[in-house]
């Protein structure tokens, strides 16, 4: 006879409350580790935005509206307001610039029939100047766009899987799809100036064009910093020196954008820690239950000549061990629900949602355990000390 | 090897209220005797068990086993020496529900060094074999009756080869065929092996399997027969 005999024979003798120690173990464990895939997939998606981002200000004309800014990290601004393109070259002498790009916003079409969403937006860029869509390209780089060619967000579908959509009537060749990102830039087509212009003709030919712009403004000026040099001094350098111009730090536009994710983390967090405060109590109660159940058994090995220690270590024991089992199971099902449920995940909560690594992954596991058998460990240890300091004689004849 | 002197045990009950459970007792108890203690329900008799055991503290007096005062030693000592010295047969069902019949008589085994490894289990088998059970060995207490069940205990309770045997009204729940049949095994163990018992009953009619009879009323001892 061993310890973990003893202690096997009394989990497998109790199915009910070891089921149900065993079950609680297992959704502290999944949900630790499935908060955890959220946290880092947000994260994650975060800091991929910001890399991708490129801008590290954009520049918008002078009176633009504050809540105009979400959105704008990727395509410029949705703007009625313009700027002379003339200003690019204001902006670019600015110390510490790096790099700048031109972008324009062109119109906002609804009901398009190009996209499910409500709304479709045209936006121009500079291809040869861009550093903005160029990362989401890597992979597949377009070099430069040719008239009639456009780059579409990922929520943009060309009628009968081809290629090619009008925009007012002006046809359009789409080269590439993006990336989902989620937002606005998914129902966006990317155009070059020079296609810009092209519809812009072609809809003043109509009776009642559908939009008016100039063709030689910009909505938004793509701004990138040299290193070393701080965006914000660089936004106040761009403030000072080009009259007209608004300058606005990326943190800004991505506010929303990171106020909406930590309010999503708050919320898993907060569930999780909800989670975990209802099974350490509900734990606690199955164990004080188990602890009442069997105090005559404890009295008996007591008597038997088992010290305090040896008793204790019993009842900590079998938490161990469900707590093991059951955060074993909890772990593989949700690193098993987050390999098979990841794009439904992702799409419900519009975060990513991947694996980690297997050597990070392997210490999340390893911390979802860890935090299995602490949950299940401070839950059993109150009752089981408790029972284990009471006089034998009392434990023995209740 | 036991002995009390003016011991007295009371019990808290419930805030200020006490139950003076033992009452100025004072006994000897000497190698090799079958010692068997009668007396109403609350005479005392269980505690005085308890009080041998070092389960409990006596309120005032001095219990001694083989010169110690067992509940004065530290939890490690106390319960080694249970475990070496002491057999315990209880009133209630003891047996360790999850565990077999051999399993719950190697129990002992687990928090000593007295008896270890194949020569546990042998010695487990032959003591199950000594009180009838060979044919359920692997049997779980559920599936044996009330006196098989005490057998099993009185098995467990002999497997650190003891020097006292305290049985604590071990044929209480049992019907009066068994109840004679589990004291002529008590009789039959002591015979064998010499073992001090200190057994506790409320019934008269089993007083003749003892060498000594003590009668307990009050938290006292009413009459001594040797």
């Amino acid at each position: 006879m061993s310890l973990l005999v003893l202690v096997l024979r009394n989990i497998s003798g109790n199915l009910f409350r070891s089921g149900a120690i065993f079950l609680c173990a297992s959704l502290v464990a999944g949900l630790g580790l499935s908060a955890t895939f959220v946290v880092r997939g947000a994260e994650t998606g975060l800091r991929q935005n910001l890399s991708r981002m490129g801008a590290d200000i954009i520049a918008v004309p002078w009176g633009t509206m504050s809540q105009d800014f979400d959105g704008a990290h990727l395509m410029g601004m949705m703007t009625e307001r313009w700027m002379p393109r003339a200003y690019m070259e204001k902006i670019a002498a600015v110390p510490g610039v790096e790099a700048t790009s031109p972008q324009l916003y062109v119109s906002t079409w609804a009901d398009s029939g190009f996209t499910t969403r409500p709304e479709l937006y045209v936006v121009a860029y500079e291809p040869a100047t861009d550093f903005v869509l160029r990362p989401w390209l890597e992979n597949d780089p377009i070099g430069t766009l040719r008239l009639g060619e456009g780059v579409a967000g990922a929520a943009i579908q060309a009628p009968d899987g081809g290629q090619r959509i009008h925009l007012y009537g002006y046809p359009i060749h789409l080269l590439r799809s993006l990336e989902e990102v989620g937002g606005d830039i998914d129902q966006t087509v990317f155009i070059s100036f020079e296609t810009a212009l092209a519809i812009l003709e072609h809809v003043q030919m109509e009776a009642q064009p559908a939009f008016e712009i100039n063709p030689h403004t910009i909505s938004t000026a793509m701004v990138k910093v040299r290193l070393g040099h701080s965006p914000h001094d660089v936004a106040v350098s761009i403030l000072e020196q080009v009259p007209g111009v608004l300058p606005i730090e990326s943190t800004g536009f991505f506010q929303t954008q990171r106020s909406q994710m930590v309010g999503l983390l708050r919320t898993v967090l907060a569930l999780s820690g909800l989670t975990w405060m209802l099974s350490l109590a509900f734990m606690g109660f199955a164990f004080t239950l188990a602890a009442n159940e069997r105090r005559r058994q404890i009295g008996v090995l007591r008597a038997l000549g088992a010290t305090r220690g040896l008793v204790l270590k019993t009842l900590l024991l079998e938490g161990v061990v469900l707590a093991l089992s059951g955060g074993a199971a909890g772990t593989i099902s949700a690193v098993l629900s987050a390999f098979l449920f990841r794009e439904q995940i992702a799409r419900a909560t519009d975060i990513q949602y991947t694996l980690p690594p297997p050597l990070a992954l392997l210490g999340m596991v390893a911390a979802g355990l860890v935090l299995a058998l602490l949950s299940v460990s401070a839950a059993a240890w109150f009752p089981a000390s408790r029972l284990c300091r009471e006089e034998m004689v009392v434990t023995v004849r209740e | 090897m036991i002995s009390l002197q003016n011991v007295s045990k009371t019990y808290s009950v419930r805030g200020d209220s006490s139950v003076l459970a033992v009452r100025n007792l004072t006994m000897q108890v000497e190698k090799g005797e079958f010692v068997i203690i009668t007396g109403r329900s609350g005479s005392g008799k269980t505690t005085l068990l308890s009080l041998v055991a070092g389960l409990t503290w006596p309120t005032s007096g001095q219990v001694l086993l083989d010169g110690i005062e067992v509940w004065r030693l530290a939890d490690k000592e106390q319960s080694l020496l249970r475990n070496k010295k002491i057999g315990f047969v209880f009133q209630f069902p003891s047996l360790l529900p999850t565990l077999t019949s051999v399993e719950n008589v190697l129990l002992p085994t687990m928090f000593g060094d007295k008896v270890k490894g194949d020569r546990s289990r042998d010695r487990a088998v032959m003591l199950l074999e000594q009180v009838g059970l060979n044919d359920k060995l692997r049997s779980y207490p559920r599936q044996l009756s009330g006196g098989q069940q005490q057998r099993v205990v009185i098995a467990r309770a002999l497997m650190n080869e003891p020097q006292l045997l305290l049985a604590d009204e071990p044929t209480s729940d049992l019907d009066e065929l068994t109840e004679h049949e589990i004291m002529a095994l008590f009789r039959n163990i002591h015979a064998l092996t010499g073992v001090t018992v200190l057994l506790v009953t409320h019934s008269n009619d089993l007083a003749g399997y003892g060498t000594r009879l003590i009668r307990m009323a009050g938290g006292a001892i009413t009459d001594l027969d040797d």
